[in-house]
């Protein structure tokens, strides 16, 4: 992706759609109901780093941005968020438990060997999660090639069967207060396909990414699981 | 955090896009970048002897090479003859049969295939395949002058006409003279002329009598008819003089051969036909030593000759522009306003906005009570009821939003 001219003051901003537009696009299914505010480009430690006067410009001026992507799962990962007390001074963390060194570790086709993670918002320091970031809900993404979420469907099956070439299925998981246990398995893969996506390391392991996304709070975390052979 | 968007904040509008699109001479002449399309085949037998021809209805050009993966069709072009014209009722016509198909002799080529061109593009542009094209278009008394017998017709691709033509932006430089090929039984004008090219002026390319042709005026008298918008076109250095009409919506360009052409002109040279190594030499002393541009050459040779003839020698070779126009493509948009009030959208969920004890960074140590915190915005998710991201828009700067501002982005879809 190229970076955008900044040499215009326009806040009017041309829209592409994403790879799941166009699909509802042909569908006839296509709606727009609701926006977000992203900025992943941004990088807050310049504040602490310049104060607040300098590190504000060096973002504003110094700071390219990237053109717009369509994929879908790509295109926004960080969304700005409200929250109704302004003299809020911490963010509530989302942690994961039964890593192993941060990492997911699966075996492939052996569903006695699905992992269980728990997903949990750390309070914050001096008070509680704020009532507007407290997720009822955790949406869970995964490619649909190699993992699934034991016991549940991806809320866009309808969409994955009509597209075979979409591979990222997204489950919603509902919280369960503190801490939500999370149970991935590892699909039974051909031999062809477990040889060629495990080729880059040797055939040891197949290396994907699950996300994780806080409903409400827009909080995110990313897990590299490594699936091994049987 | 996703905010709901009110129906009142979603606006539509029209507005169109204008494309100059020039095609370079080279494109139309040069041979690796007109394509024919080998469709039509006639042979007969002379004894122990099978004569074929084969042909196109029409032949493409493309921008590059089109045996390249990266070539765009530009333009089609073909010939037409209108039914009842002098060229298709004259030597070689012989009548029609009881089902009423037209029948030539065999000096002739494609004749029907001609007439059916002709009657194609009739019944497309004008409603009625027995209709004839004038020029100019709306003419109010049809003299000598205004019909158009013979034809060329020009089809420019939906990638550069795209939803029409600009009115009064078309213009075409084309050669109107053939080279003299200094035939002795040619015209007056040709007779003195010994230039060593006698019987091969039919693949040559034209070194002068070029013209400007365009559609002035189209855009302060517009005409329509069946077919959409029409102009005429007309010789930019008199523009009273009609040499044939556009269709804007239609992106068809139709040149009377008769007046873009010196028509009378002799014309000599290789083209097929069903004789002895399925060839004639037009022009010569081997046949019609006499023959002209019109009627000889648009009834003896096929399609393609015709079309290689016109396209390889009357817009020259080089790389100057030999058509041009402006296209226009209507947009529609949506425009979504994303208004966030000033208590919104403050707070990132940036890794990088808090610290490794979730503290938010942008607020200095001390100054938790006096300062409060702000983002950056970079980019826009527009999402479905489904909470699928449906579009991305990016702003070309960060943008800061802080509780003492409230801000709209204005983001566009066009479709």
């Amino acid at each position: 992706m190229a970076f955008l001219r900044q040499d215009t003051n326009n806040i009017v901003v041309d829209a592409v759609l994403t790879d799941t537009g166009r699909a509802k696009l042909a569908q006839g299914n296509f709606s727009i109901f609701s926006f977000a505010f992203g900025d992943d480009e941004v990088d807050y430690g310049t504040i602490q780093k310049y104060g607040q006067n300098v590190g504000k410009e060096k973002i504003e001026k110094n700071t390219p941005v990237f053109e717009a992507l369509t994929n879908t799962n790509l295109a926004i990962k960080h969304t700005l968020t409200s929250i109704s007390n302004p003299n809020q001074v911490y963010m509530p963390q989302m942690t994961v438990s039964g890593l192993t060194s941060g990492v997911l570790t699966l075996v492939e086709g052996n569903k006695s060997s699905g992992l269980t993670i728990n997903v949990s918002m750390s309070p914050v320091i001096g008070g509680n999660v704020p009532s507007e970031l407290v997720d009822n809900i955790f949406i869970v993404y995964v490619n649909r090639l190699f993992l699934s979420v034991d016991g549940n469907r991806p809320v866009n099956s309808a969409a994955l069967s009509n597209n075979p070439t979409l591979n990222t299925a997204r489950y919603e998981i509902p919280s369960s207060g503190l801490a939500t246990p999370i149970t991935f398995i590892a699909n039974d893969l051909p031999s062809s396909v477990y040889n060629a996506y495990s080729s880059f390391s040797g055939g040891s392991y197949i290396s994907t990414y699950i996300r994780i996304v806080g409903r409400n709070s827009g909080l995110s975390k990313e897990i590299q699981v490594k699936i091994s052979a049987t | 955090m996703i905010k709901l968007i009110s129906p009142d904040d979603i606006k539509t509008s029209t507005s169109y896009l204008n494309q100059l699109v020039d095609v370079i001479q080279e494109n139309i002449s040069g041979s690796s970048t007109r394509r024919s399309y080998e469709v039509f085949v006639t042979s007969s037998i002379a004894g122990s002897s099978t004569y074929s021809v084969t042909s196109s209805l029409f032949q493409t050009v493309y921008d590059q090479s089109y045996l390249l993966a990266t070539a765009n069709e530009v333009l089609d072009m073909t010939i037409g003859l209108y039914a009842s014209s002098s060229t298709v009722t004259g030597s070689s016509y012989t009548g029609a049969d009881s089902s009423g198909k037209l029948l030539f002799s065999s000096q002739s080529m494609m004749m029907r295939e001609k007439v059916a061109n002709y009657q194609e593009y009739a019944q497309y542009l004008l409603g009625d395949k027995s209709l004839q094209f004038n020029s100019p278009f709306n003419v109010t008394t049809i003299d000598a002058t205004s019909p158009i017998n013979e034809a060329i017709f020009i089809n420019f691709k939906r990638l550069f006409a795209r939803d029409k033509i600009k009115p009064e932006t078309f213009a075409m430089k084309f050669y109107t003279t053939g080279v003299l090929d200094g035939s002795p039984g040619a015209g007056s004008a040709e007779k003195l002329i010994f230039n060593g090219l006698t019987g091969s002026n039919i693949n040559r390319t034209s070194t002068s009598g070029s013209s400007i042709f365009s559609d002035v005026g189209a855009a302060s008298s517009p005409q329509f008819g069946f077919g959409g918008q029409v102009g005429n076109i007309v010789n930019a250095s008199n523009t009273s003089s009609n040499v044939g009409l556009i269709f804007y919506d239609q992106g068809i360009v139709i040149l009377d051969a008769k007046k873009v052409l010196w028509a009378s002109q002799h014309v000599s040279g290789t083209i097929g036909a069903m004789g002895p190594g399925s060839s004639a030499v037009i022009g010569s002393s081997k046949g019609n030593v006499s023959a002209s541009f019109i009627p000889d050459l648009f009834v003896s040779a096929s399609v393609d000759d015709i079309v290689k003839c016109i396209a390889s020698t009357r817009f020259s070779s080089g790389s100057d522009t030999a058509i041009t126009f402006q296209n226009i493509t209507n947009i529609n948009s949506s425009l979504v306003f994303c208004r966030a009030t000033a208590d919104e959208f403050n707070y990132s969920t940036n890794p990088t906005s808090t610290d490794t004890n979730g503290r938010i960074v942008v607020i200095d140590p001390g100054f938790e009570d006096t300062q409060r915190t702000f983002s950056f915005i970079t980019s826009v998710g527009l999402y479905d009821t489904a909470g699928d991201l449906l579009a991305v828009a990016k702003l070309s700067r960060p943008i800061e939003k802080n509780d003492e501002k409230d801000l709209t982005v204005r983001v566009r879809l066009d479709f």
